[in-house]
């Protein structure tokens, strides 16, 4: 009984919280969200390092989009919009 | 017992050690959730996405004997993308795509156009862009192959509200090229803060097939197009990009070429070759072999600036712009000759020969091309641009395929446009726009004639991404 008790609340302690900030994610721009919009910023900077420093404004865009409470599907739309259309593969050899 | 204190001790002290909270601890679970979404994403094996464009453009067209004619037209394309850039040295992209006018086949199910210089390619998919990228000496030089990103160039994102789709500018030209490319990362060569990228670019032509015989020929055009055996593209493309000090951002590209059309194949069957020599309201009905017996038909060295100032000063504008130089050296000429005579000897009887003169133009000659545009962006969703566009005599404008299927960008003359992007939902965009374009010579498919007309188009699309 102890045995069960002592996983259980190691099972809460360690992954309950996962179901808690779940909803959470519905705004990635939200006050306990800031990693994961940066991770994102991160992720773009990484699609873009092959092409250099060139990524001033889509940051400053996703930022200026997080300062405005845009909700997590638009940065994420725009992210994919990013991948989609500014990636490597429209630019020879980058 | 013991096992279980020396666990919950372990616990605790781990606890301690990392001195979370529990927010805290939500920041580095979830950090850790995307770290593993960012490193499933970059080593799937194959990536899929496109895009479905249609776009609704009405047509008036006005000649300069006022003949008006309108023309309403629906076109869609769908794109769908297959890349597979996981592996850090070898990369390989693709594009396919179908471009059709709605319900085309119903009313002309014979007509199936499989030319890639034209806009409308037609309801199968097509390899509009199939090349690999070979990266060496960590990603300082690489080499490219294939069918390569030619076409949708700057400054089209402006106007379809997307981000670049293609390397080179619009107005040098955008049909699909396939060649191989040595592209050089001067910035990080040389340590550069800002991106400087060098390319040179090689596209031999080839032409497969025998002697064509076409017998489709509208009366916009003596013939479809000229069918030459040889020759070749060679480019130098120069760029870079980087932060203003102003505020915004900026690019800037340098890019020429050297085109050489190699000899020009005889096409059988060719009618309407003379139409414009013919008093108005007559037809000519002759068929023609047109060819030419010149090694070469032309030679086009072209060269462009082309720049973009994006969020200028840190403001909401975008001004961008282009300015080419061709010139066209006249190598040849095309004879026709008649063969079958049905307009009671006008051009006179079957065996005459005809010199109907070069490629794109008669003699040499020199042309310009200035493009200017600006949009404002209220917000992320909407933004309205204009952009003011004049290309002269001597031009030779190869900016075929377009977004919005506009034929702005192969008017020899002046034009405008205005547009403006909706997005009604992150990757739902709404464009409406209108056009105008006074055009002063217009390509006949051998040449540019002398005409006088003005266009105006009024253009609505609708583009999903996904």
């Amino acid at each position: 009984m102890k045995k069960i008790l002592i996983l259980g609340l190691l099972s809460f302690y360690s992954f309950g919280g996962v179901l808690e900030f779940r909803p959470e994610l519905e705004s990635i721009c939200g006050k306990s969200n800031k990693i994961l919009v940066k991770k994102i910023l991160l992720g773009l900077a990484k699609q873009k390092r092959a092409r250099g420093a060139s990524c001033g404004s889509d940051l400053k865009f996703l930022s200026k989009s997080c300062e405005a409470n845009v909700v997590c599907e638009d940065i994420l739309a725009s992210y994919k919009e990013f991948l989609n259309n500014n990636s490597s593969r429209n630019l020879i050899g980058e | 017992m013991k096992r279980y204190l020396i666990v919950t001790i372990l616990f605790c002290i781990q606890s301690l050690a990392y001195g979370e909270t529990v927010d805290e601890k939500l920041d580095r679970l979830e950090n850790e959730l995307l770290d593993l979404k960012l490193g499933r994403a970059d080593t799937t094996f194959l990536k899929v996405s496109g895009d479905f464009r249609t776009v609704y453009l009405s047509k008036e067209n006005e000649d300069v004997n006022d003949r008006d004619s309108n023309k309403n037209q629906t076109v869609s394309e769908f794109r769908i993308n297959l890349d597979s850039d996981s592996d850090s040295k070898v990369k390989f992209y693709s594009t396919l795509a179908a471009t059709y006018f709605w319900n085309n086949n119903f009313q002309s199910p014979n007509v199936k156009v499989l030319d890639n210089t034209n806009k409308v390619q037609g309801v199968d998919m097509r390899v509009q862009k199939a090349y690999l990228d070979y990266f060496l000496n960590d990603k300082k030089i690489s080499l490219s192959l294939g069918r390569l990103p030619t076409q949708y160039g700057p400054p089209t994102h402006f106007s379809a509200n997307t981000g670049r789709q293609g390397t080179y500018p619009l107005l040098l030209y955008s049909v699909p090229l396939d060649g191989v490319a040595l592209t050089a990362n001067l910035g990080k060569l040389f340590d550069a803060e800002n991106r400087y990228i060098f390319r040179l670019i090689f596209s031999p032509f080839n032409n497969a097939s025998g002697i064509s015989s076409i017998e489709t020929v509208g009366s916009e055009g003596p013939f479809n197009e000229i069918e030459s055996e040889g020759g070749s593209v060679f480019m130098a493309n120069l760029e870079t990009s980087g932060e203003l000090s102003l505020g915004g951002n900026y690019a800037f590209i340098l890019q020429g070429y050297s085109a050489k059309f190699g000899r020009a194949k005889a096409l059988s069957g060719v009618r309407g070759v003379l139409q414009s020599q013919l008093p108005s309201g007559s037809i000519d009905r002759n068929v023609y072999e047109v060819g030419s017996e010149d090694e070469n038909i032309a030679t086009i060295n072209a060269a462009i600036a082309y720049f973009e100032l994006t969020n200028f000063g840190d403001s909401k504008f975008d001004l961008y712009g282009s300015y080419k130089q061709t010139h066209v050296e006249s190598e040849g000429s095309f004879t026709a000759v008649v063969v079958e005579d049905n307009t009671g000897g006008a051009f006179g009887p079957a065996g005459t020969e005809i010199n109907i003169g070069g490629f794109l133009y008669d003699e040499n000659e020199k042309g310009e091309s200035i493009n200017l545009g600006t949009r404002y962006k209220f917000n992320s969703s909407f933004n309205v641009g204009i952009e003011y566009l004049k290309q002269t005599k001597g031009d030779a404008p190869f900016g075929v395929n377009t977004f919005n299927f506009s034929d702005l960008p192969i008017t020899i003359g002046t034009g405008y446009r205005f547009y403006t992007n909706y997005k009604i939902e992150p990757n739902l965009n709404l464009g409406l726009g209108y056009e105008i374009a006074n055009t002063e010579n217009s390509f006949n498919g051998q040449k540019y004639m002398d005409v006088e007309s003005k266009t105006k188009t009024l253009f609505t699309s609708l583009r999903y991404s996904f």
